[in-house]
């Protein structure tokens, strides 16, 4: 495209993270606790940051709240800092702006993510039209210059189908080509691979390496899949019930987890290139949303758990080469 | 293939297929899905299957085709020796409890009007059993699954997602099955709750010499739970193998990439995976010769012309590859 893009942000400082989430906390009237309570991370700018947990956990929230798309009954309150700019304090004009244009956002669910009575190529125009001022001819052409990125094959036809006409992989490139169509400095992709068979899924991920090392975005990942952060995030952000359990550059987290909730999540995920007679689990279950819980969350399935866990949130301890556990033992278990 | 013992599940070229019409064009000729289009398996007491496979692959319809919740198109269902393939529901009866399934979503599988022991008696209500004995039963089974039966008075809307899979289990396990069908019974589930699931399968079968047809999509769990398994592309089974053997040597392309597709926790380790091209083909125009022949790297003249069997090219290997043995994919 050579039109001048109608959004400006400014870029940021050297060494600066293009989003730098500060203490976000997000609350529903009248439960307990809060569903994310105090989360920090930074994405810099091209890198790829992972956010893994299970299902409750809070990271799907996390990242909605960066677009602010979570639901009017949750209050939302801390920072979201995208190139030093305050999302959480922008005008409504400002964020349609971002939203698509500065940073774009991936589901899991491509058929519901797509509007099933609109062509593939009108949604993909209407994305890049909504961001830039060009014709509506150009809009098609770029749409189809970015489903061919995406690898859809006869991208020229395509362009013209349906959500319906498509696999689930197809409509998941669809997607991702209409996310990048505007050349966002940002991609959010919410369990991008989630809903896709393990062929499809190498396809995808493969996909995302190649697009972030061409045009030089940075991704924020959300998944529950270990396998999927080990393959392309270059720092990982672990939560549990709503907090930052630990946070850690890729090949450090896999090779010497420090939180004890995070050393559990990698010994039972069932390996596929030995036989184990009994998989190691973590017992118990996660804690209901609405319990309130003085200390540690997650001391009542742990091994490691003593009295001094639950007399404080443990705070997100540095560990050195960019680790940090909310793990007190430690420190020896001082508070 | 010859048998140790009689086998307790034979299953003979089995097919189902389904008759759809195009959606709102009534004028199109009736379309035929070859869901299931020539399987044939054998189990023997206490093993358990495996059935992997990408979602379309037919893994689900040979499930429930075993149990005759859907009506095979041609083929046959053994039953400890017995055709159950045409049996009338009557006459079924007296056979359904030996064979139970256990589904993927506890939440949909588990009536919400009911509590936890009136899941649990419902199939011992039905086999005609006296309260005294359902009611001692159903104690028995929620400990046997690991759970208090001080919860057996609560709704399924109390319990978390693994634990609900207990109670779905509790409740196939109730008439003492001598085969459980399982149709992704882990897979809505969150790592840690589901190594804890695995493991009390493995435990039941230890203690009550049951077999499973284990039907999943997640290669490591079926890996941990099966002694042998089957992989499945576009109707048909493509290979065979025990459990190591499948996993260390694959002999068909298709399962050389799927297992290479999977993601490893390691990073970088899946920087060198066979990545296939393309999509499976759609059920209703199967392509000729092999079915996989359209994303095969390895692909030839001859694979369209030739549809592979499926043979046994070691004692209880299977391939269905005109290449095999010897058909291996470069790594990138």
């Amino acid at each position: 495209m050579s039109e001048a893009p109608l959004a400006t942000g400014s870029l940021p400082a050297a060494g600066a993270p293009l989003l730098s989430v500060r203490d976000l906390r997000l609350t529903v009237a009248g439960a307990g606790r809060p569903l994310v309570d105090g989360v920090s991370f930074d994405v810099p700018p091209g890198g790829v940051v992972g956010i893994v947990g299970e299902s409750g956990c809070g990271k799907s929230l996390t990242a909605l709240s960066v677009l602010r798309l979570t639901a009017p009954a949750i209050g939302v309150s801390g920072q979201i800092l995208f190139s030093g700019e305050d999302l959480l304090r922008v005008g409504a004009q400002r964020l349609r702006q971002v939203r698509g244009g500065e940073i774009a956002m991936v589901f899991q669910e491509p058929m519901t993510s797509l509007n099933s009575v609109f062509t593939v190529g009108d949604q993909i125009a209407e994305a890049i039209r909504t961001h830039y001022a060009v014709s509506r001819r150009a809009a098609r052409a770029t749409a189809i210059e970015f489903l061919a990125k995406v690898g859809v094959p006869s991208p020229a036809t395509r362009v013209d189908n349906y959500p319906h006409q498509m696999s689930g992989g197809m409509r998941q490139r669809a997607m991702i080509a209409m996310a990048l169509a505007c050349r966002p400095k940002l991609l959010i992709a919410d369990e991008p691979t989630t809903a896709l068979d393990v062929t499809i899924q190498a396809q995808i991920l493969d996909l995302l390496r190649q697009l972030r090392a061409e045009f030089g975005m940075a991704v924020l990942i959300i998944t529950h899949d270990l396998g999927v952060v080990a393959d392309l995030a270059d720092e990982v952000v672990v939560m549990y019930a709503g907090r930052v359990v630990e946070q850690a550059p890729v090949a450090t987290l896999f090779a010497r987890p420090m939180h004890p909730y995070t050393e559990g999540l990698l010994r039972s995920a069932p390996p596929i290139d030995v036989d184990v007679e009994r998989l190691p689990t973590i017992p118990g279950t996660v804690p209901a949303p609405g319990l309130v819980m003085p200390g540690c969350r997650f001391a009542p399935r742990c091994g490691y758990a003593r009295a001094a866990c639950d007399q404080g949130e443990p705070p997100l301890i540095p560990l050195g080469g960019g680790q940090r556990a909310a793990c007190i033992r430690h420190r020896g278990y001082a508070p | 293939m010859t048998a140790p013992s009689a086998p307790m599940l034979q299953v003979d070229d089995l097919k189902v297929h389904f008759r759809t019409r195009v959606a709102r064009a009534p004028w199109k000729p009736v379309q035929v899905v070859r869901a299931v289009d020539g399987v044939s398996l054998m189990m023997q007491p206490g093993e358990t299957l495996g059935l992997v496979g990408e979602s379309g692959c037919g893994k689900s319809t040979v499930a429930r085709a075993v149990i005759r919740l859907l009506q095979p198109t041609a083929g046959r269902i053994l039953f400890n020796g017995r055709d159950i393939t045409d049996l009338s529901q009557e006459a079924l009866r007296p056979i359904r409890p030996k064979i139970q399934i256990v589904f993927q979503d506890p939440a949909s599988s588990l009536s919400p009007r009911l509590t936890v022991d009136r899941i649990i008696a419902e199939p011992m209500r039905l086999a005609g059993w006296e309260k005294s004995r359902i009611r001692d039963r159903t104690g028995e089974l929620l400990r046997f699954v690991g759970l208090d039966p001080q919860y057996a008075y609560r709704y399924p809307h109390e319990f978390s997602g693994g634990q609900r899979q207990r109670i779905a289990i509790a409740r196939a396990l109730a008439l003492s099955p001598e085969l459980v069908i399982c149709d992704e019974p882990v897979s809505a589930l969150d790592v840690s709750v589901q190594a804890q699931v695995i493991n009390l399968f493995k435990d039941i079968q230890q203690q009550l010499g049951i077999s499973y047809l284990f039907v999943a999509h997640d290669l490591g769990v079926v890996r941990q739970v099966s002694h042998r398994v089957a992989v499945m592309y576009l109707g048909k089974i493509v290979e065979e193998a025990p459990r190591a053997a499948l996993y260390e040597t694959p002999l068909h392309p298709y399962t050389q990439a799927l297992l290479s597709a999977v993601l490893r926790p390691v990073p970088g380790a899946a920087r060198n995976r066979i990545v296939l091209e393309g999509d499976m083909p759609t059920p209703i125009a199967p392509p000729s010769g092999c079915r996989f022949r359209m994303r095969c790297p390895l692909a030839a003249p001859v694979c369209a012309e030739a549809e592979p069997p499926l043979q046994e090219i070691a004692p209880g290997r299977r391939v269905a590859c005109h290449f095999a043995p010897d058909a291996t994919i470069a790594r990138p």
